[in-house]
């Protein structure tokens, strides 16, 4: 082999590794790589030119050439390895993320914590085998109260401070007109649930609101007792405010059920009123066209409201309807979709 | 209603209970008690005594150096500035030492430069009312020297029920009724207070009754009246002062607190006339007639109309009954004879006038509970009795009237003792059940193959008590309730999914929320003509409250747009972008009378730019309406159709919006269906809602979607078997011509090979004609039997082309399909 074309061989080689073992960044590394092994570099040029030497030269030529391409290749690979964990030894200062910084700047749009409360109790009930009804705002007479054993004239309607409008109707003051509708519409047994806005005329307060919500849950069948209404309100409250929730019945008064009670739910250590329920009056279920001597049942109402209020601390009903968003952004929780 | 611990416990005993204790019993065995407060406390150490002599102070005008005897024999002189003391009056004293419960401890202390021990004492500053005139005098009969307590039957503590709790129980009304549930519940007997002396009188009274007609039987099933004569009436004793301010009743004078004690004590009012102004000597209850008025005890002259009931003398009306007496007949300060009256009115027509007229009194209130009859003869006679107890020279002049014309008949209530165990799931025993009901004054009338018949109190027979679940209640809450077992009811387990509805509803709320990123608030569901004028509204028939609570609020709403915009107002100082909606119902008025109204179930949505942004043009409306179609989509709706707005209305009885810009409003339709309506918010009506920038309003009756049936989308088409073509196509058009309706045209250029069309550019301006606009649609082209030949693909694009051409629209390019 001619002396000379070794030493180039050589010096090609020398030089390349020189350049790619300088290069500061994996594209310096591709950049000396096509320099130096690229179509028209000087390396494969004598690679693609051996069939033109001498053929005792050649296969010295060309072991010497490949020797070279091979050894430059291979110092590249070490190189942008070399690089590569250099690179990624010092990711954690050059792409540190401050975790703490709120992003995206503008937060999550949120669902309002009325229907949080509602989404909440709708998925206990219908675990529990209740059928979700709801009834109009706009009310009869004798749906709101004749048919609830609240006849005209009665002191009870003083409990309901009323909404009258203008086509002698009212808006509903309580969710039991479900109830009338939900036996008119269907036989028992009946298992259902009505959760919806209701009015009252009212003074609107920290504690007091003219538009509100509450939760009617009934049940008809046979043989019902006051053991059962505590057993499912019980195991709601538990589903709702946390499993260690005790509950006691106090005797109370409602026109539509006979017996009447308030049940109180200890939470957090106090005693709350919680809720109003009782044994559908027979009167009510005769007014729904129930036989009472055949059916009985439990009938409860809730306000969701209270609740909300109790789940977040919040200390002032007008806050939900407000429509203030520095309120309403708070409520990050949600809802299954 | 008030309770006096100290009275309860003078009719039954109690000696075992704190009034906590009291009031907790009461609470799970009969009504909730609101709360327990003292009276007449920290009297420890104050003392009676009698004024012995009253000298004027030699430095001031207005003081007076009193002595004072406390029965120890050495009589203090002390500074004192009322008026009204006197010689041989006997005093409340509280002495050096002494400190009363506003606070003061009294000290040994120069005033005006002589020396004071101690302090006769006003009312308020025993802490027993407000009064600061003068001091408190005592009766004269009062022991001198004892504490002041004892003489005025005090520490007490008022126990405060709940009236709501009570509402069905008209003999709650009065200390006896629940005297008689504490009775039962700590097994005791019940001491109610009697009339001895009044009922030996009236059976020898010389004289005939005074004459009574009642010619309203419906409105008064019973009145009694007894005259006393030779009453001395003038302030009452301290004890009857201090029992009624207790429970704030405030003392009138000696006749009328005896009204008030006797009604406080039986639950019955009663009305005491002067026999003076009485002159025609006969009492007729008569309905009032049309125009009739009357002057009523606190001065105001009422106009009365049929229905409201009167008591006259002869024909000259003299109380409203049941509610108030009439001005000119009440006793007063010299008053020698009373006739008490003793009644039971309806309680619907007393209740109905007392609203009417808004004057809900202690009578009235008390009325309305239909009170029992029975109960009207026993508190008259107690009325007497006390007279005779408090005026030495009263007698009972004439026999009592009574006319009572239809007594009330024994209420009889059967009930098997096994319904008592099914309701209630407690193990109560028969004999347990018949205890509890004898304890409240149910009588036994038969017990026989398990069941047992009582005859019902007249007290709690005239509403309250008539079904066997009432004694099921009697039982279970003198038993507390305590001791139910929970018990899981039995039913066959199916499947329960919420309704259709209830499911689109959930869907939307999440799509809005956490798919599109609009914030959920509520809104009340009324609003006010100003804002019903800034939409132009003014003049719509709306569902009106009859008694608004305030002006802002006095209509159901017939668009969410008042609540939304107010929402905006409220948020753009501190929010300049933002989103949100609401769900609410708008309810307009029923087309007819006697039917409820028919209401919409909307979504309202908002979207705000307070900087006005108007990069791309109509930057803010074409968000809200893709957040529309993004939601249309994940609701399912079919063959959505979008087109400009023009005045229509989102449903039956809804009017259309005129708050709309009028080139950015679009009506979104579902098979021909109305079903939401969006629109930036024209310039006038932002400002009259005091809004800045641009806000788009959009409201969707999603429930119309329901009635359309399927909420399934489009439904499945399978991906293309083989490969398809795509090209882009520009056309020219005028300028207000929707891209839908350019779609629609291209698309039914080849229906059966077009799978696509998607605009993806709009152009305006230079290189193309002024009232112009290029719009660019990329269409996927495909065969379903075959990969795509060239020259079907070409006949395609011709036949788009030619169907472009053929609306009279320029094709600006039409590139090769690829």
């Amino acid at each position: 082999m001619s002396t000379p074309l070794r030493d180039e061989i050589a010096a090609l080689e020398s030089a390349a590794l020189a350049a790619v073992r300088a290069a500061g960044a994996p594209e310096a590394v591709e950049a000396a790589l096509a320099q130096h092994l690229g179509r028209k570099a000087r390396l494969p040029e004598i690679l693609r030119s051996i069939a033109t030497l001498p053929p005792d030269q050649r296969g010295e030529v060309g072991r010497g050439a490949n020797r070279a391409k091979v050894a430059v290749e291979a110092a590249a690979r070490e190189r942008l390895e070399a690089l590569r964990a250099a690179g990624e030894a010092a990711l954690a200062d050059r792409e540190w993320v401050d975790a703490s910084a709120p992003w995206p700047l503008a937060p999550r749009a949120t669902v309002h914590p009325i229907r949080q409360m509602v989404r909440e109790l709708e998925d206990v009930f219908l675990g529990m085998g209740f059928h979700l009804l709801d009834g109009p705002w706009v009310e009869d007479d004798r749906h709101n109260f004749g048919a609830l054993n609240i006849p005209p004239d009665h002191p009870a309607r003083d409990m309901h401070d009323t909404f009258w409008l203008s086509d002698g109707n009212l808006l509903r003051t309580h969710t039991s007109p479900v109830q009338i509708r939900a036996m008119e519409a269907g036989a028992p047994p009946i298992r259902a649930v009505a959760i919806g806005r209701v009015f009252r005329h009212e003074e609107v307060d920290a504690t007091h609101e003219n538009n509100f919500h509450q939760v009617e849950g009934f049940l008809v069948d046979r043989d019902v007792s006051v053991a059962h209404m505590v057993s499912v309100l019980r195991d709601v409250l538990r589903a709702v405010l946390g499993p260690e929730v005790e509950v006691r019945l106090r005797p109370s008064y409602f026109p539509f059920v006979e017996p009447g009670f308030e049940m109180d739910a200890k939470f957090r250590g106090r005693w709350l009123e919680l809720l109003g329920c009782g044994l559908v009056h027979p009167r009510v279920l005769a007014a729904g066209g129930v036989a009472p001597g055949t059916w009985s049942g439990f009938a409860f109402g809730m306000g969701v409201d209270r609740l909300a209020m109790l789940r977040h601390g919040i200390e002032d009903v007008r806050h939900f309807l407000a429509g203030d968003l520095r309120f309403l952004r708070q409520f990050q929780g949600g809802v299954e979709s | 209603m008030k309770l006096s611990w100290r009275w309860l416990s003078e009719m039954t005993d109690l000696s075992g209970l704190s009034p906590e204790q009291g009031a907790e019993t009461l609470t799970f065995h009969t009504a909730e008690v609101e709360g327990v407060v003292p009276y007449g406390t920290g009297l420890d150490g104050v003392v009676t005594g009698r004024v012995l002599g009253v000298r004027p102070h030699p430095q001031a005008d207005r003081l007076r150096l009193v002595t004072v005897d406390t029965g120890g024999g050495s009589p203090r002189e002390v500074v004192c500035g009322a008026p009204n003391v006197a010689v041989g009056q006997v005093i409340c004293f509280a002495p050096e030492g002494v400190t009363l419960p506003n606070g003061l401890t009294l000290t040994r202390r120069k005033i005006r430069g002589v020396e004071s021990a101690g302090m006769v004492c006003a009312e308020d500053e025993l802490g027993l009312g407000t009064d600061h005139e003068g001091i408190l005098v005592l009766p004269a009969s009062t022991p001198v020297g004892i504490p002041l307590g004892d003489a005025l039957r005090l520490p007490d503590a008022v126990l405060e029920v709940s009236n709501t709790a009570i509402t069905h129980r008209p003999d709650l009304w009065g200390h006896v009724g629940f005297a008689r549930e504490l009775a039962a519940a700590v097994g005791k007997p019940l001491r109610a207070p009697q009339a001895p002396r009044a009922a030996a009188s009236v059976a020898i009274a010389p004289e005939p009754a005074f004459p009574v007609e009642i010619r309203d039987e419906a409105a008064c099933r019973r009145y009694v009246g007894v005259v006393l004569e030779g009453v001395t009436n003038g302030p009452s004793p301290e004890p009857i002062r201090r029992r009624l301010e207790a429970l704030g009743q405030r003392s009138i004078d000696l006749l009328v607190d005896l009204t008030n004690l006797v009604m406080w004590e039986q639950g019955q009012p009663l009305h005491a006339f002067d026999l003076a102004s009485l002159p025609e000597g006969r009492i007729v209850v008569r309905g009032a007639r049309a125009g009739e008025t009357i002057e009523t005890l606190d001065g105001v002259r009422r106009s009365l109309e049929p229905g409201d009931l009167l008591i006259c003398a002869d024909d000259r009306p003299v109380a409203l009954a049941g509610v108030m007496g009439a001005v000119a007949s009440g006793v007063g300060p010299g008053t020698t004879a009373v006739l008490l009256e003793s009644a039971c009115f309806d309680a619907s027509r007393i209740r109905r006038t007392a609203s009417r007229l808004a004057l809900r009194t202690e009578a009235s209130s008390r009325f309305e509970k239909s009170l029992d009859p029975e109960g009207a003869l026993t508190a008259a006679l107690r009325f007497a009795e006390l007279v005779l107890e408090h005026c030495p020279g009263a007698r009972i002049a004439r026999r009592v009237s009574d006319v009572y014309p239809r007594p009330y008949p024994t209420l009889e209530v059967e009930m098997p003792y096994e319904l008592v165990r099914k309701r209630l799931g407690l193990r109560i025993s028969d004999g347990e059940a018949k205890a509890s009901l004898a304890a409240l004054g149910f009588r036994l009338l038969r017990e026989e193959h398990h069941r047992i018949a009582v005859a019902v109190p007249s007290w709690r027979a005239t509403k309250d008590v008539s079904l066997p679940e009432d004694l099921v209640e009697e039982v279970g809450r003198m038993r507390r309730y305590e001791g139910v077992t929970a018990v899981s009811p039995l039913r066959p387990m199916a499947p329960v999914l919420p309704s259709a509805a209830r499911r689109l509803e959930r869907r939307l709320a999440t799509t809005l929320t956490l798919d599109l990123g609009y914030v959920e608030t509520l809104a009340h569901a009324f609003y006010g003509p100003r804002e019903a004028e800034r939409l132009g509204l003014g003049d719509v028939a709306h569902l009106r409250l009859l008694h608004p609570l305030s002006e802002d609020q006095d209509r159901l709403a017939l668009t969410s747009a008042a609540a939304l915009l107010r929402c905006v107002a409220r948020n753009q100082a501190e929010t300049p972008r933002g989103r949100i909606w609401l769900a609410t119902r708008l309810v307009p008025p029923a087309p007819g009378a006697g039917t409820l109204p028919c209401e919409v179930p909307v979504a309202g949505l908002v979207a705000w730019d307070r900087t006005g942004t108007e990069t791309p043009p109509g930057r803010l409306f074409r968000g809200v309406l893709g957040d529309l179609r993004a939601l249309f989509g994940r609701l399912g709706a079919p063959a959505l159709e979008v087109a400009d707005h023009e005045g229509e209305a989102l449903a039956d009885g809804l009017p259309g919006p005129g708050w709309f810009h009028p080139g950015r409003r679009a009506t979104f339709r579902a098979a021909g269906r109305v079903i939401a309506l969006a629109g930036e918010v024209a310039p006038a009506t932002g400002r009259a809602f005091g809004l800045e920038g641009r806000a788009i309003l959009a409201e969707v009756a999603w429930e119309n979607l329901l009635a359309l049936g399927a909420c399934e989308g489009p439904g499945y088409r399978p991906p293309p078997r083989f490969p398809v073509a795509t090209f882009d196509i520009a056309v020219v058009v005028p300028r207000r011509t929707p891209a839908a309706v350019v779609a629609r045209t291209i698309g039914q250029a080849a229906p059966e090979g077009i799978r696509d069309v998607d605009l993806f550019d709009e152009y305006e301006g230079a290189g193309i004609p002024e009232g112009t606009r290029s719009l660019a649609f990329t269409c996927v082209l495909y065969d379903p039997a075959a990969t795509l030949s060239p020259e079907r693909s070409e006949a395609l694009r011709l036949a788009i082309r030619g169907a472009l051409e053929a609306r009279g629209w320029a094709v600006r390019a039409g590139d090769a399909p690829r």
